[in-house]
């Protein structure tokens, strides 16, 4: 069953570099929606069904760990796993994303071959 | 990056963050080469006055700022890399890649800077595109410009990375008394 997606990230230059790395990568991807920040994601995910989200953590409005705490609280969304794809790259910060329930975190800049692996590894999972 | 170092070491190991960071960034994220240049005191001539420049703050145990300053032609280049498609002429797309580049490459001092002094944030980034204009940071606190070359290709070109770090808390208190000034004005 593929598996739908939402890029998260007020970058609209890596929503469209992921949104490319999603299409190659050798999993079954169905739809691939986008936000640009917290509270736009929220949105999305109370209309769609997402099965895996891709979040950067410095965004206005509603920050990536603002989010990832606001979607492990909701018994909706809580099995949902979400990667934060950040240009945060201090200790802290990764404790504080795996604390919160992320399911993997990658640095930018990143090889197509990280995001690749780290979604092989979810959809193994 | 070491606060316990002499100066004269500590700028050598900022210097080499920052040339590290860019490294990284260009050749992960646009397949392309970079040569290091020279680096520079920050002086009014020393980076271009025409083209793109991406800005970001940085904020918390150290305030600051960090630019990346291109031409045209090489940040169409560098977004046609990152977006695998053409671009020849400066659109929102350009200017969104150049300021993602810039927010990694600072994002990498930040990172080394936060394993010395503590938490710190990066602001949004910032890019300007036009011709003739002049740029200047507050005299304050320690200012440096990097260069460097890529390209692809016959075609090569240099881009500089701009930084200016205010540790002293004198310095530091002056620019909040500032910002609260001019927050009362508005």
């Amino acid at each position: 069953m593929p598996l739908d997606v939402l890029i998260v990230d007020d970058s609209a230059a890596i929503r469209k570099i992921l949104q490319r790395l999603l299409r190659q990568a050798n999993v079954p991807i169905g739809e691939v929606y986008e936000a640009g920040d917290g509270l736009e994601a929220i949105q999305v995910m109370k209309s769609h069904n997402v099965g895996l989200v891709l979040s950067d953590i410095n965004m206005p409005n509603m920050d990536g760990l603002q989010l990832l705490s606001e979607l492990k609280a909701n018994p909706a969304w809580k099995s949902v796993p979400i990667v934060m794809i950040t240009t945060e790259g201090s200790r802290q910060k990764v404790v504080e994303a795996v604390n919160l329930g992320a399911a993997g975190y990658v640095k930018k800049p990143f090889t197509a071959d990280q995001i690749q692996d780290k979604l092989m590894q979810l959809c193994l999972a | 990056v070491s606060t316990t170092e002499s100066p004269e070491l500590r700028h050598a190991a900022l210097i080499e963050v920052v040339r590290e960071s860019a490294r990284q960034t260009i050749v992960t994220m646009l397949n392309l080469e970079v040569v290091n240049g020279p680096v520079y005191s920050e002086q009014r001539h020393t980076v271009p006055s025409s083209g793109i420049i991406a800005m970001v703050g940085l904020a918390g145990a150290v305030d600051g700022n960090g630019c990346l300053f291109m031409g045209k032609r090489l940040a169409c280049l560098f977004a046609s890399k990152l977006l695998m498609a053409d671009y020849e002429e400066v659109n929102d797309e350009v200017m969104d890649a150049a300021a993602e580049l810039c927010n990694m490459i600072i994002g990498g001092l930040k990172t080394a800077l936060e394993e010395e002094k503590g938490p710190m944030g990066l602001s949004v980034p910032t890019v300007v595109f036009a011709d003739n204009y002049l740029r200047r940071n507050a005299n304050l606190g320690e200012r440096f410009v990097i260069e460097f070359e890529s390209g692809e290709g016959d075609y090569s070109d240099k881009f500089f990375v701009q930084v200016c770090l205010i540790t002293e808390p004198q310095n530091r208190n002056y620019l909040r008394q500032l910002a609260d000034f001019h927050a009362r004005l508005v």
